[in-house]
């Protein structure tokens, strides 16, 4: 009996000595700053048992300081069948640090999250309406799993506007998986490592808050982080090896590749009639994509091994659909009926360029592209898209390191780069202003390259929705009305063309007898990035561009030019601009020229390309003064 | 109610009317249809779409069936959306809709001959979303441009007093649209058609015998054919309220000897509410609140102004957990000792401690924006419930949810149509009319000097009322100070913004004030040794926000609103003002606004003021073409140029 009352004492006293832990007052002030939350600790501990068997154990103390910093709470735990949850539970601390309020696992909520059509994943979260702040948030869980071909890296600063007080990270792994890792942006870092006979420990503390910057690098580039992965690792019931890229890609060919390529006979006698009187693979590699793209869409259904292995080509040829996986595999299946080699090619997407890492084997990437050498060039094609052209993936896997998966193993290759003046934009308008100050006249807008990718869908929307568009596209023109509006998409140049004719009305603004107006009608830059009084990142322009402009402006009769803008040229390492208006007769020619040159250029470099970019606005808004002739 | 249910409920056969459906029928000319006539944009149409709901027995309860038959043309690729059905189900405890019977069938063109290509059962999935609800979704294989595919299947659900509403109007035309509902005759349902798209609609009615059982069936058509598209706009209060439906809710039951309604008038719904325990006992009992209470009001006399230190109170103290609700989510107890809870909860307490006080407080039962305006006298489409006291003469509307609403200044979503007042005391129940708040204000004071170069170095002072004192507060709660004025600065244009106050962001039922010098080396710009400005400088609205060149739907701005501009301006020494645009007003037409335009020279230089006013929260579509010139004229009379020349 005593023993009893005792025990319960002490856990009683453990309990609150352990509850106050975490008082927000313990907060040093420049952790504060600039933070939305402050994660006092987070702990990761993963323990690789053998192939088949990991354990991990995580632990996050975050003290939320107002209700922005709700949303880095990250009390999330996805789960799918092959994760065995032990434990799961969230504690809600006062600012003093006493509980108020526990969530058990039954308590949390539980949702389907499926980022395609369906899927087996599904999230434990927890639904909590904070009532003062701040106030501490314990999140614990652990879990066992047999997938360990993806391992949590370590990653000390998640988010921008978040501080950490420490960040502990531990890995366990028996020495004849070979685990290995991959450190990115540590360089001036401060944090500790040790290196274990069978792991690693990271532990980093004291880590203030950051703030986003205009034209900063993404924050890949920019946040530490370790990854890592296993040599010999397991997946939903199948064993992996990967020592190098080589070996990786034999087993991704071998395993999840090599028995789905069953195409029917008649389907094949199908490719091989589509291609008979094709001369060139180039030629005859069109053929094939424009059958897929013209006989399926893309349905994503993830389940199991099956977010990793593609469905059976003739399960694709029989329902028309498929996701990346399932699409890409399919076409190669039909490439290689036509007699055309092509290869599997996996590939981080995004219109942020990531490389698949050469040194760092392990399952990366989140998209599947096809490669098809041809005798000049290698194409590279996106089979989940309908409307692309051929040969043209636009800037959702331009410029990147990808793997490409041959039967004899894998190799990291480059995709095809679409660089500064490769995605050009050219207007070309012929107007006249009459003398009620209405501008009128036809315009033209060919682009290529990502600009091509980032406009040949208007083709596509609704007549309304085209209207809207323009409308916002010149937002400087009032009263802008369309007139007719007629595209040409070359698909082979990778060329599109909007031909617009249309009106504006009180282009012109009259200030009694004087008339003004902006010669650059139809590509306005208005913006100018922000200031900082303190630049800490990096200036990163992300694509690089170059636009041309040529536009005739014929002015009322009866009026004259009073004062032209003066030329202007620009030419900066990051970005070039040039302006000039000559006169001819009432006619106007107005040129100008506008591009940036992507890249990564040092913080100095910012407030000289804030002060370019100010110059290219305000030369954009220059006015021309007409006068009435009297 | 179960056991009763299976006394008034009889079985209607499902087989009792001839199907007008033909599952398999695809012809030739529908897969060579290249566009739709009507509508040439349209990516998709639904050429059939064909339903039937009626009651059965099941083995120890009725259930309500629903058949539905779709039959739909994909013209492009944009279109392939439409050969994927999602079906929401719901669940509760003890019981769970159901899907059966589902065929899906895709029909190509292919050389001639048309290809048919047969859902897979195995492509059929089943997600358990959240909460109560799963859902069932299948796509269809083979489809492509051109494609026109079949669904059939069959919901059964044990939840027979809910009637779905019956959408006939979607993101897509419809060619033929066909619902049958039978229910015993008896059951009397009100219905209610919405949308534009109603008129197309042919509606009848008969009862009919249903030989095998011997019983009188009502059967209710509705029959449309070439049902537009629903048209998607911006500055809608809520697009589901012009889409095109029918709506159902049981009435009353009146079979034989037996009667029960269960909702007629508005009274019948105000005293419906005001039966459930949550209007009635717990609004007056909870004595918990009286410690609460006793210190806020201590030393206060004024009913009114206790009345605003309880709101005050109640905002401060109490966290809405964003969850509408007429009823209580946590319950009184439970919302006090957490200090949380749903507009129920929160706005109900706010009455029990109104009326601690002494006040003549009680609820208003309302359906916000978002949930729709309800059509007729019901109870399950009201969502959500405020506050409203009578001291005196004087009435006063509260919502207590949102930290910056005011009393009489509710959230936008609150102002919708009209509200139910339920006085349980004083046996009274009535509508109270909630279409607009008062007019909200807004000015902005800009005084500056304005240099050689262009640059000009002055001061701003702003001020806020209502509703756009209440947007601010949120605004400038939201986000960091230093993030705050970064995004002023450039929203205008560019400006350095030093010694920044603001005054009253947290107070409510005052004006809240922010002022601030500035620096702005564009304001004017030098063109051959002249200087041109804009008169309202980097207030200048730079765009018209109606765009469209027709308008479908009524126009909503939230709330009415003054807007007040100033601008006074120091010019260079040796410039004079060589042109100055005309002071001129213009005028919405009904009194629906004006705008006036003020310019005068003074002896330093030269004043601008600007003053508009929208008078209605709401504006009907028939107008939308004045307001269209009206914000675009605006934009024009806002980019004349002030010119200075050196004297």
């Amino acid at each position: 009996m005593n023993k009893t009352i005792t025990a319960l004492a002490i856990g009683l006293l453990c309990y609150v000595v352990n509850a106050q832990e975490y008082p927000v007052a313990a907060i040093a002030e420049d952790l504060k700053e600039n933070a939305d939350a402050v994660v006092r600790l987070e702990n990761t501990k993963i323990t690789i048992q053998d192939q088949r068997n990991m354990t991990v154990d995580y632990k996050r103390v975050i003290t939320v300081l107002n209700e922005q910093g709700d949303y880095d709470i990250d009390a999330y735990l996805y789960y799918n069948p092959s994760i065995d949850i032990q434990d799961v539970e969230v504690l809600i601390l006062d600012a003093s640090g006493e509980e108020i309020e526990k969530f058990k696992k039954k308590d949390l909520g539980d949702r389907s999250v499926v980022s395609g059509f369906y899927g087996d994943n599904r999230v434990k979260y927890l639904g909590y309406t904070a009532t003062s702040y701040p106030y501490t948030v314990v999140f614990t869980y652990n879990y066992e799993t047999s997938r360990t071909a993806f391992l949590d890296s370590w990653n000390p600063i998640s988010s921008y506007y978040l501080s950490t007080e420490k960040s502990e990270f531990e890995i366990h792994a028996p020495a004849n998986l070979g685990l290995h890792s991959k450190e990115s942006n540590l360089e001036n870092f401060a944090y500790d490592k040790q290196e274990l006979a069978d792991g690693y420990t990271y532990t980093a503390n004291h880590i203030t808050a950051i703030k986003p910057e205009d034209y900063c690098p993404p924050s890949d580039k920019l946040f530490p982080s370790v990854a890592f992965a296993l040599t010999k690792f397991h997946l939903e019931g199948v064993d992996g090896e990967a020592s190098d890229w080589a070996t990786f890609g034999k087993w991704m060919y071998d395993n999840l590749l090599k028995d789905t390529y069953d195409l029917s006979d008649a389907t094949k006698a199908k490719m091989k009639a589509l291609v008979a009187d094709k001369s060139t693979t180039y030629e005859k590699a069109k053929a094939v994509f424009e059958y897929v793209q013209k006989n399926t869409r893309y349905i994503s259904i993830q389940v199991g091994i099956g977010g990793w292995k593609p469905m059976l080509a003739s399960e694709v040829d029989n329902l028309g659909y498929g996701d990346c996986k399932a699409l890409t595999n399919y076409t190669k299946n039909l490439m290689d009926a036509a007699g055309i080699t092509s290869y599997y090619t996996v590939v981080a997407a995004g219109s942020e360029k990531k490389d698949i890492d050469a040194n760092f084997t392990a399952i990366q990437g989140n998209h599947i592209i096809l490669e098809i050498p041809t005798e000049e060039e290698d194409v590279w094609v996106d089979c989940t898209s309908q409307v692309h052209p051929f040969n043209f993936i636009g800037d959702f896997t331009d410029d990147r390191d990808v793997l490409v998966i041959k039967p004899e193993g894998g190799e990291i290759v480059r995709t095809v780069a679409f660089l500064n003046e490769d995605n050009w934009q050219e207007t070309i308008a012929h107007c006249k202003i009459d003398t009620d100050g209405n501008l009128i006249g036809d315009v033209e807008i060919k682009t290529s390259g990502t600009q091509y990718d980032n406009r040949f869908g208007i083709e596509r929307i609704d007549t309304d929705d085209k209207e809207k568009y323009y409308k916002k596209y010149w937002d400087n023109l009032n009263h802008l009305s369309l007139n007719t509006i007629n595209f040409e998409n070359n698909k082979d140049k990778v060329e599109f063309s909007e031909k617009i004719s249309l009106s504006a009305a009180n282009y012109l603004s009259f200030s009694g007898d004087m008339g003004l107006f902006v010669p650059n009608a139809f590509n306005v830059i208005s913006s100018t990035p922000d200031r900082y009084r303190n630049r800490t990142t990096p200036l990163y322009i992300r694509r690089g561009f170059l636009d041309k402009d040529t536009y005739e402006i014929e002015i009322p009769t009866g009026m004259k030019i009073d004062v032209l803008p003066e030329p202007i040229t620009m030419d900066k390492e990051f970005g070039v601009y040039k302006m000039s208006v000559s006169q001819e007769g009432q006619k106007l020619i107005y040129h100008r020229e506008y591009g940036l040159k992507a890249g990564t250029y040092p913080k100095e470099k910012y407030s000289e390309f804030r002060k370019f970019m100010r110059a290219v606005s305000k030369a954009d808004g220059a006015k021309i003064v007409i006068n009435k002739t009297t | 109610m179960k056991k009763l249910s299976l006394f008034i409920f009889l079985l209607t056969a499902t087989t009792l009317f001839a199907q007008e459906y033909d599952f398999g029928k695809v012809t030739k000319e529908e897969l060579e249809e290249k566009e739709y006539e009507s509508d040439p944009d349209a990516h998709a149409a639904i050429l059939q779409n064909h339903r039937e709901t009626y009651l059965v027995s099941g083995v120890d309860d009725w259930k309500i069936v629903t058949e539905i038959y779709k039959k739909i043309k994909i013209y492009d690729k944009d279109g392939f959306d439409f050969a994927t059905e999602a079906v929401d189900l719901y669940k509760n405890a003890g019981t769970r809709e159901t899907i059966r019977k589902i065929k899906a069938v895709t029909y190509n063109l292919e050389n001639g001959k048309v290809v048919e290509s047969k859902l897979d059962k195995d492509q059929i999935f089943e997600t358990n979303l959240a909460y109560s609800y799963f859902e069932t979704k299948f796509t269809l294989p083979n489809v492509k441009a051109g494609s026109v595919i079949e669904i059939s299947y069959e919901i059964n659900s044990p939840f027979y007093t809910n009637f779905e509403d019956v959408i006939y109007q979607y993101d897509v035309p419809v060619k033929k649209f066909y619902t049958e509902v039978r229910v015993l005759k008896g059951m009397h349902y009100k219905q209610s058609g919405k949308g534009e798209g109603f008129s197309l609609l042919q509606t009848s009615h008969e009862t009919k015998v249903d030989h095998r059982l011997g019983q009188d069936v009502d059967v209710y058509r509705f029959t449309g054919e070439n049902i537009p598209a629903l048209k998607q706009e911006s500055y809608v209060d809520n697009i589901d309220n012009y889409r095109g439906g029918i709506v159902f809710e049981l009435d009353y039951i009146q079979i034989g000897t037996y009667f029960r309604s269960y909702s007629q008038t508005w009274t019948d719904v105000a005293q419906r509410i005001g039966s459930q325990t949550d209007y009635k006992d717990d609004l007056d009992k909870a004595r918990f609140v009286d410690d609460l209470v006793d210190p806020i009001i201590a030393g206060t006399t004024d009913p009114v102004e206790k009345m605003n230190k309880i709101f005050n109170y109640v905002k401060k103290e109490f966290t809405w957990n964003e969850l509408d609700g007429k009823y209580f989510y946590n319950g009184l107890k439970k919302t006090v000792k957490e200090k949380k809870g749903n507009s129920g909860d929160i706005n109900l307490l706010l009455i029990v401690m109104l009326r601690y006080a002494g006040i003549d407080a009680n609820p208003v039962v309302i359906s916000t924006k978002d949930n729709m305006v309800p059509l007729f006298p019901t109870l399950d489409r009201l969502n959500y419930v405020i506050a409203h006291a009578q001291i005196g003469e004087e009435e006063f509307l509260m919502d207590a949810t949102r930290e910056f609403s005011e009393v009489n200044v509710l959230p936008v979503n609150d102002y919708n149509w009209q509200g139910i007042y339920i006085n349980n005391t004083k046996l009274r129940w009535k509508k109270i009319p909630l279409r607009q708040p008062e007019q909200s204000f807004v000015s902005a004071d800009l005084m500056f000097t304005l240099s050689e170069d262009g640059s000009a170095e002055g001061k701003m002072r702003k001020i806020y009322d209502k509703h756009h004192a209440m947007n601010f507060r949120k605004a400038f709660k939201d986000v960091k100070l230093d993030d705050y004025l970064m995004e002023m600065e450039s929203d205008y244009g560019g400006i350095e913004i030093s010694d920044y106050k603001p005054v009253n962001t947290d107070a409510s039922n005052k004006k809240a004030m922010e002022s601030f010098s500035f620096f702005y080396d564009e304001a004017a710009e030098e063109i051959g040794g002249k200087l041109y400005m804009e008169p309202l400088v980097f207030l200048s609205r730079t765009e018209s926000p109606f765009l469209a060149e027709t308008r479908e739907y009524p126009i909503d701005f939230g709330f009415p609103y003054e807007s007040k501009k100033n601008v006074i301006v120091t010019i260079p020494e040796g410039y004079v003002v060589e042109h100055l645009p005309q002071s001129s007003k213009m005028e919405l037409p009904d009194g629906i606004g004006e705008v006036v335009y003020l310019a005068s020279k003074t002896p330093t230089g030269f004043r601008i003021s600007y003053d508009l006013k929208i008078n209605y929260a709401m504006v009907s579509q028939p107008y939308y073409i004045h307001l269209k010139d009206f914000f675009s004229k605006m934009v024009e009379i806002e980019s004349e140029k002030i010119i200075l020349s050196k004297a």
